[in-house]
């Protein structure tokens, strides 16, 4: 009988990392080299591309449809602000703690949110995050509904370091939002993700618990959404309820994700990508902006459902972040 | 009425969807080791019974006994892991995902077999079942046939002690027959327990000992299949839908 291996990565992938390597190295001199509009447009299109990569993880493979993880870039904005606030505390330490306390809002959340399907739980996790966001909008302590101001708790910080470090943040986030779902789903959890995604059913038949897989998608889609809300407050320097809250974040993951490819790891970022040249060149048209993205993503989704990622990939053939296997026969030696 | 040797045990299982009674008291055990073939008529309630030995299903009333264990409150993926595994009647391939894939899902969950040792196993199924020309093909590419194949494939990758094997011989060749014959021969060679839901009869009978023929849910016989062929009530509805 002849003999068979797997193997799994090409060559491309790893011309691609070095790329990328080369690319992330850039990014992180920015601060010595880019301007301070370039550095604030980079810190947010990382942030982006982490939310939409989580956002992506919950939708693409979980099949859970949210428009509610705004809930948790605002209590990852409000943890920042209560580090910022309590003083001894470094507010950078802000970031893992909004990362463990998203999680646990999340787990105890799904209790009730996971008895919802379909639109149901969409809407369900948006009244979710609505509620919080009267919660935080009625807290004095917290500036109420106007926000509240966190720059008291940065005065020993240059603008430039504090510019710096939100970079720098922001680079490990976007760059370890990439990185956790490729090693996610290269691993054995991806196969299990994969299953539910395709066949709830078969999954099931098969030994993979769907609920495990959807809980699991969902905690970790909402750490890291508490991190980049964190992120966003260390950057902003403010943080308002009905901002900080806002659905417009989700809007913007939906668009980053449908716009590159569903459930692809490139497709995200070249969604973040898209979405920032359109906000840029229509910046000055106001609010006509939204209808543009609007529209883009019924075209997408009408006419290529895989998304400008999967338009590419088969064009020319490209798999910058490869997860699947190939099995060929032993070389004889 | 519990014999030890029992690997599966069904005792007065009952299920409706509305007023409709699709399973209706069922009482049988299967031994280990055994193959056994159920037939009806379509809507009898046969993949309704692997719905409710697999878990998909809860019963309206009964238990089901499985090695010992009772397991009519345990969900789909712990029966799984405990050693029944099933293909379905309409195939649920993971489109996107390759055949080779397909099949690692049932080694790595449902054997919970560690990364080398669940390869080792999803090559060789995936050779026994006659799917290595098409192993690195996206599912959603598959004929029919073949997601068939598949289907088995991955119910085998979970290493079952019982295999349920819900009708994957219609719209094969005979030559295609009797390779899937010699496939489900050599499983249940390796000491595997099978329940087979299937319609063509030769394909069955050169697999099965045992028989039990279903109509509207109820038990109608259960036995030898050359008795079960000769029950009058078996023949009837046999007759009565133009099938041998
Ligand atoms: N989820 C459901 N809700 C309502 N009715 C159902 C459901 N599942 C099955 N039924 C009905 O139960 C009856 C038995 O269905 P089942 O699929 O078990 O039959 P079967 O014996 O496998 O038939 P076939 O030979 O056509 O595969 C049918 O009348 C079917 O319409
Ligand atoms: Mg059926």
């Amino acid at each position: 009988m002849q003999e068979f291996v797997v193997s799994r990565s090409t060559r491309l992938s790893r011309w691609a990392g070095l790329v990328a390597l080369a690319v992330v190295s850039c990014l992180i001199a920015m601060p010595w080299w880019g301007t301070r509009a370039e550095i604030g447009t980079t810190t947010s299109f990382l942030g982006i591309v982490a939310m939409a990569q989580m956002w992506n993880l919950l939708a693409g493979f979980g099949g859970l449809v949210s428009i509610g993880q705004q809930a948790y870039i605002g209590l990852g904005s409000y943890v920042a602000v209560m580090v910022a606030l309590q003083g001894g505390l470094s507010i950078y330490l802000s970031l893992p703690l909004a990362g463990i306390v998203s999680a646990g809002a999340a787990w105890a959340i799904s209790f009730l949110l996971f008895r919802l399907r379909g639109a149901y739980f969409a809407i369900g996790a948006w009244v979710v995050a609505e509620l919080l966001r009267i919660v935080f909008a009625n807290t004095a302590s917290l500036g109420g509904g106007s926000g509240v101001s966190i720059t008291s708790a940065l005065t020993g910080i240059g603008r430039w370091q504090r510019e710096a470090y939100a970079l720098w943040i922001a680079i490990a986030l976007g760059v370890g939002a990439v990185g956790l779902v490729y090693a996610l789903l290269r691993s054995a959890n991806g196969l299990a993700f994969g299953a539910v995604r395709d066949s709830e059913a078969a999954a099931e038949s098969l030994g993979v618990s769907a609920r495990r897989v959807k809980l699991t998608l969902y905690l970790i889609a909402s750490a890291g959404c508490g991190m980049v809300g964190a992120l966003m407050a260390i950057s902003n320097l403010r943080v308002a309820p009905d901002s900080a809250f806002s659905v417009d974040w989700t809007a913007i993951m939906f668009f980053a994700v449908v716009i590159g490819g569903i459930g692809t790891i490139e497709g995200p970022i070249l969604g973040a990508i898209v979405y920032l040249v359109l906000r840029q060149s229509l910046a000055q048209y106001g609010g006509w902006y939204l209808i543009v993205l609007g529209v883009s993503a019924v075209i997408v989704m009408r006419k290529a459902p895989r998304g400008l990622w999967g338009v590419l990939a088969d064009r020319f053939d490209l798999r910058l972040f490869p997860i699947d296997h190939r099995v060929r026969p032993r070389e004889r030696s | 009425m519990i014999a030890s040797s029992a690997i599966l045990t069904v005792e007065g299982v009952s299920k409706r969807y509305g007023s409709l009674q699709v399973t209706d008291n069922l009482s049988f055990a299967i031994d280990e080791g055994e193959a056994v073939g159920i037939i009806g008529p379509n809507g009898a309630g046969k993949t309704t019974l692997f719905n409710l030995i697999g878990g998909g299903v809860r019963p309206g009333t009964g238990r089901i006994v499985f090695r010992g264990q009772d397991i009519t409150a345990l969900a789909p993926p712990d029966r799984c892991r405990l050693g029944i595994g099933r293909s379905y009647q309409i195939p649920h391939p993971f489109t996107k995902m390759t055949v080779y894939e397909n099949v690692l899902v049932g080694a790595t969950f449902g054997a919970k077999l560690a990364a080398k040792e669940a390869e080792r196993v999803s090559l060789d199924v995936v050779e026994r079942t006659g799917l290595m020309g098409k192993v690195n093909l996206k599912s959603a590419a598959l004929t029919l046939l073949d997601r068939k194949r598949l289907e088995l494939a991955r119910a085998l990758a979970t290493r079952p002690r019982l295999l349920l094997l819900d009708e994957i011989a219609g719209g094969l060749t005979e030559r295609e027959v009797r390779a899937l014959i010699d496939t489900i021969n050599a499983v249940r060679a390796e000491g595997v327990a099978i329940i087979w839901i299937e319609h063509l009869m030769h394909a069955l009978l050169a697999v099965v000992d045992r028989i039990i023929a279903i109509n509207f849910g109820a038990m109608i016989a259960d036995g030898r299949p050359a008795e079960v062929m000769a029950d009058p009530r078996v023949r009837q509805i046999y007759m009565g839908v133009g099938a041998a």
